[in-house]
């Protein structure tokens, strides 16, 4: 007979990775775009300095563009959610977002600013469930 | 039906199935937690933040806020308490970080959008689980 606790882990983890899997990304997607607009407008209009903060850290030392670049994320993110999905362009844009944030968390990382490598990490997963999605749903 | 961009997002923010953002959003959280108490300047560069509390008090808010959210989306448990735990926590915890980070001139950044999220998830937590769900919980 097995055990009850053990049964009840084993039916946790599938559960997790049932929601890994098949979960809806719609929302994360969506409120992800939202957070990349938001966090790419006021960095651009309200607070340049953050962005000349975190952009001199860089190889290319561009402010602008790190806002250009969170807000053309940002409606990427709400497009593909929108389109449910399409193959090419999600791969595209999972493709840039892991490549892309692994190499600003390793840099952020390496410079010792740690505060926002945890939400890279985020969007790198994000990117590589959204290849993963291309085209399904 | 087709139906506009506009109307196709709002029903996804309003009806969307909400698992797998709480799943994430633990993550970042846990995230947050091993920052908060790994990164040694912590303090020195959140004054306002200490006023609040001491990293290691945010840690453990941090730290409940996500296991609720995850203990939440694994057992699809639904009941006041984790009410209170993954939505109004999640929004002080996340309000709180990101008005002390905003004060601190370190940018607005990632936890004014954690704030966004847990905001958005206590408005929705009443709608996380279909009717025939709500059985299952307490």
């Amino acid at each position: 007979m097995s055990n009850p606790h053990r049964r009840a882990s084993d039916q946790y983890r599938t559960e997790l990775a049932r929601i890994l899997i098949d979960g809806d990304l719609s929302l994360v997607a969506v409120l992800l775009g939202f957070g990349m607009i938001v966090w790419g407008s006021i960095g651009i209009f309200l607070n340049p300095q953050d962005l000349f903060v975190f952009a001199k850290d860089f190889a290319f030392q561009m402010p602008i563009f790190w806002g250009i670049n969170s807000i053309g994320l940002g409606f990427a993110f709400l497009w593909v959610a929108v389109k449910k999905f399409p193959a090419g362009p999600c791969l595209l844009l999972g493709t840039y977002c892991v490549t892309v944030y692994t190499w600003i968390a390793v840099s952020r990382a390496v410079s010792s600013i740690t505060s926002g490598v945890t939400l890279n990490l985020l969007v790198i997963v994000v990117g590589a469930l959204i290849i993963h999605r291309s085209g399904h749903k | 039906v087709t139906r506009s961009p506009i109307k196709r997002l709002m029903n996804v923010l309003l009806c969307g199935e909400t698992v797998l953002l709480r799943f994430f959003f633990s993550l970042a959280g846990f995230g947050w937690v091993s920052w908060v108490l790994v990164d040694v300047s912590f303090a020195e560069f959140h004054e306002h933040a200490m006023k609040l509390a001491t990293p290691n008090q945010f840690a453990m808010i941090f730290f409940i806020h996500s296991c609720a959210l995850l203990y939440g989306v694994v057992t699809q448990k639904y009941n006041r308490w984790l009410l209170m735990l993954e939505g109004a926590l999640g929004v002080f915890a996340w309000s709180a970080m990101a008005w002390a980070e905003t004060m601190d001139q370190t940018g607005i950044g990632p936890s004014a959008v954690g704030a966004l999220v847990a905001f958005f998830l206590l408005v929705r937590y009443p709608t996380h689980y279909t009717p025939k769900d709500e059985i299952h919980g307490d």
